[in-house]
């Protein structure tokens, strides 16, 4: 259950906006960290996360809100100094750190600057900066296999809500492109076809969300890497589905730089990939669930509702 | 279960593990024991359902209640290929059980011979149930979606007839869709016109769930205009014992005659069996919907847990190659819908209406019933396509491959569903 009431989560939700659209990537944790981060995070981890990896999701941002989470589960504390490395990659701005953290399963890693060599691993999605980190040597441990199994959930619940957050802003400006685009006389939003596309949108987002919460709720739980493999999951799916059905119903228009709707699909592709994407996370999931033989009946109720 | 003499005893044993449970868990999230401490100390000689229990004390007294149980319950641990009747007389004696020892009474109002508190600790009920391995009686679902309309619209007969449904001594069914009506309720023609203190009804009902076995329906038929839309519909309470009633069961194709057609001649039902105000049937009808889609949903996401569970442990050496991706699937298709209903059940608790939203659970639910019967099939290739009928599992699993093809149909085809997130969700142009 998140701690703040809805107003105090407006005015977190807006300075958070805020903070990552006035700064560049890599600006944005020093930013965060001056405006009181680490504080926020301490009184409401997952109304902070969230709310900030939904922002930069739907900001489109490069800012490393990843990054963050990552630290945030690993219980280290976060300075803009420190870059995090997901599976050998290093998000926006990442260049210029001074030290270098991973997550190694049994560990936690660091290694300083100069044991890293960057190269170019732009991808689908140059705007985000991704820069492949080749590490020489094994690092030094900061702490224990518990804190990488915690950083790597709390990592993949943020890129569920960042994905969640860029999901819902494609939504919206596609539901806003076919009311206002006309073809054959009439609003194109006025098609079954385009209603039932961006429905099938709306149920995805949905699920994801709900989910995103009660992989938060059980992040002390036995089942919290379960959770988050299937937040992931449904969040990297949602923002397919997003992608490919808002994309579809905009017409040869997304397709075009000047438009920049190609930008949302570019994104989603990425940020699905980083920490597992959600096909292989299924396989994943499967794997542990006949290990154990049972499917765990979680989320349960709010006590009081 | 049975413990040698001189030991703790099953119950014992069961809630101090519970307590200690409790106290780790609690001092992992810095949270007061107090609550939980209490119920510990109460409960140590005792499993009564207690309306005013938190959730977790009503699973943890409801799973004391099935190990001291244990020998009664066991008939009621298999699902079996059998026709619908079969099945209700099987599981008669659990709703009765349920009743008496009054863990089916908790959350329906002292009034109608509840205990009071939540509907939400029936819903526990029904969770630890199937995880403890035993099927919830499934005639209880029309009870739960048909029981909360009666109470806000109709508490006289809320008052005369609920206790009798939860308890099993009567079916109850719904009386909607109709022969050229399906998904399409604003076009329904079953015509209802006033005679003396009551109305009488004439019409065809179709694919009315459990109806051949059912002694009430509550049923929509029009009192207004042939052309008066959904402004012109009133729900009734209607007795199919009555004269002029016939009743015909469709065999389906998971060779269960899960539906009926009603044939209604000039059936006189008295204007107390109203149930809301005239020509407010849409209305009415609305707000159960939301149930058939809450609390039904969750009980479905149960029952599923508990099959796919069944499925990686007790069939665990014969899945399929690609087992680890059919069984993610499936899971993710239960915990989405699982945690949605969770929000869901909690707004309904609250007494808030949900509105279109309840579209996305109607949608994540047909959809999870459709994953989880395909991956079981896929699980099991080539058990279910061709395998020996007298092979029961297989054939269970048939029929619930079978009938989940009708998921994305019955209570509101995914189509009208999909127009309905569209328009007042999303707001789109509304028609087509």
């Amino acid at each position: 259950m998140m701690m703040f009431d809805s107003d105090e989560l407006t005015l977190v939700r807006s300075s958070l906006r805020h903070a990552i659209v006035a700064h560049s990537p890599a600006d944005t944790i020093r930013a965060l960290l001056t405006e009181g981060w680490n504080d926020l995070v301490g009184a409401d981890p997952a109304a902070a996360i969230s709310v900030l990896a939904e922002e930069a999701g739907a900001t489109r941002s490069a800012a490393p809100a990843v990054d963050l989470a990552v630290l945030w589960g690993a219980g280290i504390a976060a300075d803009a100094s420190t870059a995090v490395v997901h599976d050998g990659i290093v998000l926006g701005g990442g260049s210029r750190a001074a030290r270098y953290v991973w997550l190694a399963g049994d560990s936690v890693r660091e290694a300083p600057a100069d044991a890293v060599a960057l190269s170019a691993a732009a991808g689908f999605d140059p705007a985000l900066g991704a820069e492949r980190a080749t590490i020489v040597g094994t690092g030094a441990e900061i702490a224990g296999s518990e804190a990488s199994v915690r950083g790597l959930a709390a990592g993949r619940r943020a890129l569920a809500s960042q994905m969640v957050g860029a999901s819902e802003q494609m939504l919206a400006e596609t539901v806003a492109y076919v009311v206002e685009r006309r073809q054959y006389g009439r609003q194109i939003g006025s098609f079954q076809t385009v209603k039932h596309r961006l429905a099938d949108v709306k149920v995805a987002v949905a699920a994801a969300r709900a989910t995103v919460a009660a992989a938060w709720e059980h992040q002390d739980s036995p089942e919290a890497t379960t959770l988050a493999i299937a937040a992931k999951c449904l969040a990297g799916r949602a923002q397919t589905v997003a992608s490919t059905q808002c994309f579809q119903v905009h017409g040869g228009i997304a397709f075009t730089v000047e438009h920049g709707f190609q930008q949302w699909v570019r994104r989603g592709l990425l940020l699905d990939a980083l920490l597992g994407g959600h096909e292989p996370l299924t396989r994943e999931l499967g794997r542990r669930l006949i290990g154990a033989g049972t499917v765990p009946r979680v989320p349960d109720f709010h006590e009081g509702v | 279960m049975r413990e040698p003499a001189g030991t703790f005893s099953t119950i014992d044993r069961l809630n101090v593990g519970s307590i200690v449970d409790d106290c780790v868990k609690n001092r992992q999230r810095g949270r007061d024991t107090t609550r939980n401490r209490r119920y510990g100390a109460t409960s140590m000689h005792t499993s009564r359902p207690d309306p005013n229990a938190t959730w977790r004390q009503t699973a943890e007294g409801v799973r004391t209640w099935m190990a001291q149980r244990g020998d009664d319950l066991e008939p009621f641990r298999h699902e079996h290929p059998e026709d619908i009747d079969a099945e209700f007389e099987r599981f008669r004696p659990l709703q009765r059980m349920l009743w008496d020892d009054g863990w089916n009474r908790l959350g329906w109002p002292v009034q109608i011979g509840g205990l009071g508190g939540s509907p939400v600790h029936r819903y526990v009920v029904a969770e630890e149930m199937f995880r403890a391995g035993f099927v919830y009686p499934h005639l209880l679902g029309p009870v739960e979606i048909i029981s909360p309309m009666l109470l806000r619209y109709a508490p006289d007969l809320a008052a005369e007839h609920i206790a009798a449904g939860v308890r099993g001594e009567v079916v109850w069914c719904q009386g909607f869709s109709e022969p050229d009506a399906g998904s399409d309720l604003g076009s329904l023609r079953t015509k209802a016109v006033p005679d003396g203190d009551g109305f009488r009804i004439t019409g065809q009902k179709m694919w009315s769930s459990n109806a051949h076995i059912a002694s009430w329906s509550c049923l929509l038929a029009r009192t207004g205009e042939p052309d008066s839309g959904y402004r012109g519909l009133t729900m009734f309470w209607v007795d199919l014992r009555a004269e002029g009633v016939r009743v015909v069961p469709t065999m389906l194709g998971h060779h269960r005659r899960e539906t009926s057609e009603i044939f209604l001649d000039d059936v006189y039902v008295p204007a107390s069996h109203v149930i809301g105000e005239v020509s407010q049937g849409w209305a009415v009808v609305m707000y159960l919907l939301q149930f058939e889609r809450g609390a039904y949903a969750w009980g479905r996401q149960a029952d599923m847990h508990s099959q796919i569970s069944e499925l990686i442990s007790e069939h665990s050496a014969e899945l399929c190659e690609d087992a680890d991706a059919v069984v993610g699937d499936a899971y993710l298709a239960a915990v989405a819908l699982r945690s949605v209903a969770r929000e869901t059940i909690g707004e309904l608790a609250a007494g808030r209406d949900l509105g279109p939203q309840i579209s996305i659970d109607k949608i994540l639910l047909s959809t999870a019933e459709q994953t989880t019967t395909e991956a079981a099939r896929r699980l099991l290739h080539p058990r279910l396509e061709m395998g020996d009928p007298a092979d029961e599992y297989a054939e269970l699993w048939r029929r619930r491959w079978a009938y989940s093809r009708i998921t994305t149909i019955y209570g509101g085809a995914i189509e009208v569903q999909r127009d309905l997130v569209a328009e007042r969700i999303l707001g789109l142009p509304r028609g087509r």
